[in-house]
């Protein structure tokens, strides 16, 4: 906290402050005519004056700007109760530490951007926890775990709020918890609509969050700054509210209690006194320090990180040449030995990390996903589910965040054209309630991620007929099944027939595709009329984690993925069978799958041709099994790919590299290129 | 590192018009001739470690290496320019050069490298015409320095302009 430059005179400040709680006061009494208004503003317009004369600087900005807003606003009684109960706090606060800020002043904040990113980066956490614990609400609204939670969210940020004196956002906190205390203590009961409310108060703050982040400057006013109406919405939740209770009280950002003291609310006291005001602000910061869901997150820099992560992987190997070194290996010592052993286990367990640190689960990705369904589901009075799976697939963070628009447009995209009404739906003999999924896993050396809904599907005729008039192909051109699918990939597709209003606005699938081909990956789609519609997604591994089958041929060391593996064998020369001149086929377990040996296919040495000598790597290439020869399998290990970069891009069969343990580098192979099954596109 | 790149992105802009050339020079012996490249160019000199061969790509291109943890391809400049290859020794060497354009590390394989010489606008000659057909648009120039004369490279060309496109011209097939 910066020290404020104010000289804060006890006497003046006494003066000031009666004045303000008289007007406070003539505003509760006050009946609701522009005149009044008028001369209010102007009381407030002198105790600007007064304020900057005397070097009160922070109130004399509050008062100024009050006198701006109340002039311009529609509801200037409003406006004054709002401002002058700021102006209070600032008195009060003022008297409490003189020397520090006390009012939502720009400059404390500014003079503290760590502060502030601290908020940002907690905050953030927190509402992304919020929505998550509101959608399973929605789903079993009897359930008092969520409700517990999302109420200890608020109440953080609340806390944190109050300490960076982000007023708008505290008063929202507040009002929110209060709420949810009422839940908590079931006197009230969250219905659907209610959750709207706070998933709005969660929209409102994480405006805040982003505002503050991009460098917004908490104490100018702008049109952030504007929460009544929202805090009028969550006060209109609540049970027992009085909508005849004078504006002023019902503008005050409530009843003076903190989570501690927490008596069902009455109706908020009416001119709140200052003392009660600046008790609960100087609780606050301790309510922020000691918080239940205080975060341990810092904020790092990605570039620090990579470079991190390539430092440690440097590390590992100097380790581990070290410890092969010729005349530490003679060594007989014990203690030697033993803390060289020491060593390597610290330094694995470093490099597990550090690599594990630029990898996030795909599960908040989803759960944006969740919260679109569900407003877009409302609005259209759609039933519709959202189930996932797979969120805890690992993804490189980069991909997480390039692909979080494209994800969200083809879940919009299902709901808006692939599910039907409810009568549609039971009309079809179907479940009234649709569903949408959305599916992570790892495949062949990729991340698919599936979103698949049980809707009507796609219609071929309607997209031909589309995909004619807009002159995408000519009027006889005859397309393959997944063709005339891909039609709607398309640029130029406009969908205003096929799709519905709110999707066809103007952002097409396209657009889709290219932040996919971006992030070199293909979508996929699959339709069943009347059953739905699936589409996938493939991505590369670029940078994520996988684990890997360490495999010899010659003196060269492959990685297979080790999800595609699906068992090791030891061929037999009777399994296998010569289909022509260049295919062969190996029996395993009365199933005839194709073979591969990866030294012909590379054109290497192997140590020995006869298959009886390798080992059978069985593995799964796009929903088919087949059969790989290798030398020998080393084992398993856990690698981060590597791209080869633009020399090496179009080489077939080969998806990356990676560090191996000894520090050489080791191919990773896209067993889809090794089969020759590589796709179009 | 990211000190490294920006030196190379401010260097790499401009094409070298002659007369610019001058500047400091990293020489390496191939066969029996010296060759030079730009010293801004060079990030690291290192000798022949364990490099990973990959499949399916043209002779010269001797596989991949780990520089700290980045993988870089390896191209072997004697098969590049089609002279004889020999074992490694002791003295050969890689020599890691950063691509102006993609901003691309590759490492390319040196018979030896010999010293880091200050070339002034005199010292250097263009590459003298050989005759029609014979293009050597990888070379920068010629350099006589103390009665021999050292081959300017234009290490770009010779690692991108051939280099790739023969690469992705075999890869298609």
């Amino acid at each position: 906290m910066g020290q404020m430059p104010d000289k804060h005179d006890a006497g003046m400040g006494q003066i000031l402050r009666q004045r303000v709680d008289a007007l406070a006061m003539r505003l509760v009494l006050a009946n609701d005519d522009a005149g009044t208004a008028e001369s209010m503003v102007q009381e407030v317009d002198a105790l600007h004056r007064v304020a900057k004369m005397e070097g009160l600087r922070e109130l004399a900005a509050l008062a100024a700007e009050l006198v701006a807003k109340a002039r311009s606003s529609g509801a200037p009684l409003e406006t004054l109760s709002e401002g002058l109960l700021r102006m209070q706090k600032a008195l009060a606060e003022g008297d409490r530490r003189p020397s520090a800020s006390g009012t939502p002043a720009a400059q404390s904040i500014a003079n503290d951007p760590e502060l502030i990113a601290d908020f940002v980066l907690e905050a953030r956490e927190h509402l992304d926890t919020i929505e998550g614990h509101l959608l399973a609400l929605d789903k079993n609204p009897e359930d008092l775990e969520p409700v517990h939670a999302v109420f200890r969210s608020f109440h953080t940020i609340k806390g944190l709020a109050g300490f960076l004196n982000l007023d708008p956002v505290k008063d929202v906190a507040h009002e929110v918890e209060t709420l949810l205390d009422l839940a908590r203590e079931g006197k009230l009961k969250l219905t659907p609509g209610i959750n709207d409310v706070i998933l709005a108060s969660t929209d409102y703050l994480m405006r805040w969050v982003k505002h503050l982040e991009s460098g917004g400057i908490a104490g100018a006013p702008g049109p952030l700054w504007e929460n009544q109406t929202l805090i009028k919405q969550i006060l209109a939740c609540m049970p027992g509210n009085e909508p005849a209770e004078p504006a002023p009280a019902a503008e005050a950002p409530a009843p003076p209690k903190t989570a501690e003291s927490a008596p069902p609310p009455q109706p908020p006291p009416s001119t709140p006194l200052p003392a009660e005001i600046s008790q609960q602000a100087k609780s606050e910061p301790a309510i922020a320090k000691s918080g239940p869901g205080r975060s341990v997150s810092v904020k790092v820099d990605t570039e620090k990180l990579d470079y991190l992560v390539d430092m440690v992987g440097e590390m590992v190997i100097a380790q581990s040449m070290v410890s092969c070194d010729p005349d530490l290996q003679a060594n007989t010592r014990p203690r030697l030995a033993r803390n060289l052993n020491q060593l390597g286990r610290i330094t694995n367990e470093v490099q597990r990390v550090a690599m594990s640190m630029r990898m996030v689960e795909i599960g908040p990705l989803f759960q944006k996903n969740a919260r679109l369904v569900r407003d877009l589901a409302r609005k259209f009075g759609k039933q519709v589910v959202l189930e996932t799976e797979g969120e805890n697939v690992q993804v490189d963070r980069q991909i997480v965040e390039e692909l979080s628009d494209a994800l969200m447009h083809m879940v919009r995209n299902s709901l808006d054209h692939g599910v039907e009404s409810p009568a549609e739906r039971a009309a079809a003999g179907k479940d009234s309630t649709a569903k949408i999924m959305l599916r992570a896993r790892h495949d062949s050396g990729q991340i698919v991620i599936q979103i698949s809904d049980d809707g009507r599907g796609l219609n071929h005729d309607k997209i031909l007929a589309r995909a004619r008039r807009n002159g995408i192909i000519g009027p006889t051109a005859t397309l393959s099944e997944s063709e005339v699918l891909n039609l709607i990939f398309q640029p130029g597709f406009s969908t205003a027939e096929v799709l519905s209003d709110i999707s066809g606005r103007g952002v097409g699938l396209d657009v889709v595709r290219k932040q996919i081909q971006k992030l070199r990956g293909s979508v996929d789609i699959r339709s069943v009329q009347g059953k739905g519609s699936t589409f996938s997604l493939k991505l590369p591994l670029t940078l994520a984690i996988i684990d890997g089958l360490l495999v010899t041929l010659g003196g060269d060391r492959f990685i297979i993925p080790i999800f595609a593996v699906r068992e090791l064998l030891q061929p037999k020369p009777e399994m296998i069978t010569q289909v022509d001149a260049c295919a062969e086929a190996v029996m395993v377990r009365d199933h005839l799958l194709p073979l591969v040996r990866l030294h012909e296919r590379f054109a290497m040495e192997p140590r020995s041709r006869k298959p009886e000598d390798g080992v059978l790597v069985v593995s799964d290439v796009g929903g088919k099994d087949v059969a790989l020869l290798v030398d020998e399998v080393i084992g398993k290990q856990e690698v981060v790919i590597k791209g080869l970069g633009p020399t090496f891009r179009e080489v077939a069969g080969i998806a990356g590299g990676a560090i191996l343990g000894d520090g050489h580098v080791g191919l990773i192979l896209d067993m889809q290129g090794v089969f020759g099954a590589r796709r179009e596109e | 590192m990211p000190m490294q790149t920006m030196a190379a992105k401010e260097s790499g802009s401009e094409a070298p018009p002659a007369g610019t050339m001058a500047g400091k020079y990293l020489t390496f012996h191939l066969a029996t001739e010296e060759y030079a490249v730009e010293v801004i160019k060079v990030r690291e000199i290192m000798g022949v470690l364990h490099i990973t061969r990959v499949p399916q790509t043209p002779s010269e291109v001797k596989g991949v290496i780990n520089l700290r943890g980045k993988v870089i391809p390896v191209i072997d400049l004697r098969i590049k320019f089609g002279l004889p290859e020999t074992e490694y020794t002791q003295r050969t060497c890689i020599i890691v050069v950063q691509l102006s354009q993609s901003g691309t590390q590759m490492g390319i394989i040196v018979d030896e490298v010999s010293e880091v010489l200050n070339l002034t606008a005199n010292d250097i000659q263009k590459t003298p015409d050989f005759g029609t057909g014979i293009e050597l648009p990888h070379l920068l120039g010629m350099a006589k320095v103390k009665g021999k004369v050292k081959i300017l490279l234009d290490i770009d060309r010779v690692l991108t302009s051939q280099e790739i496109q023969s690469l992705a011209g075999m890869f298609k097939q």
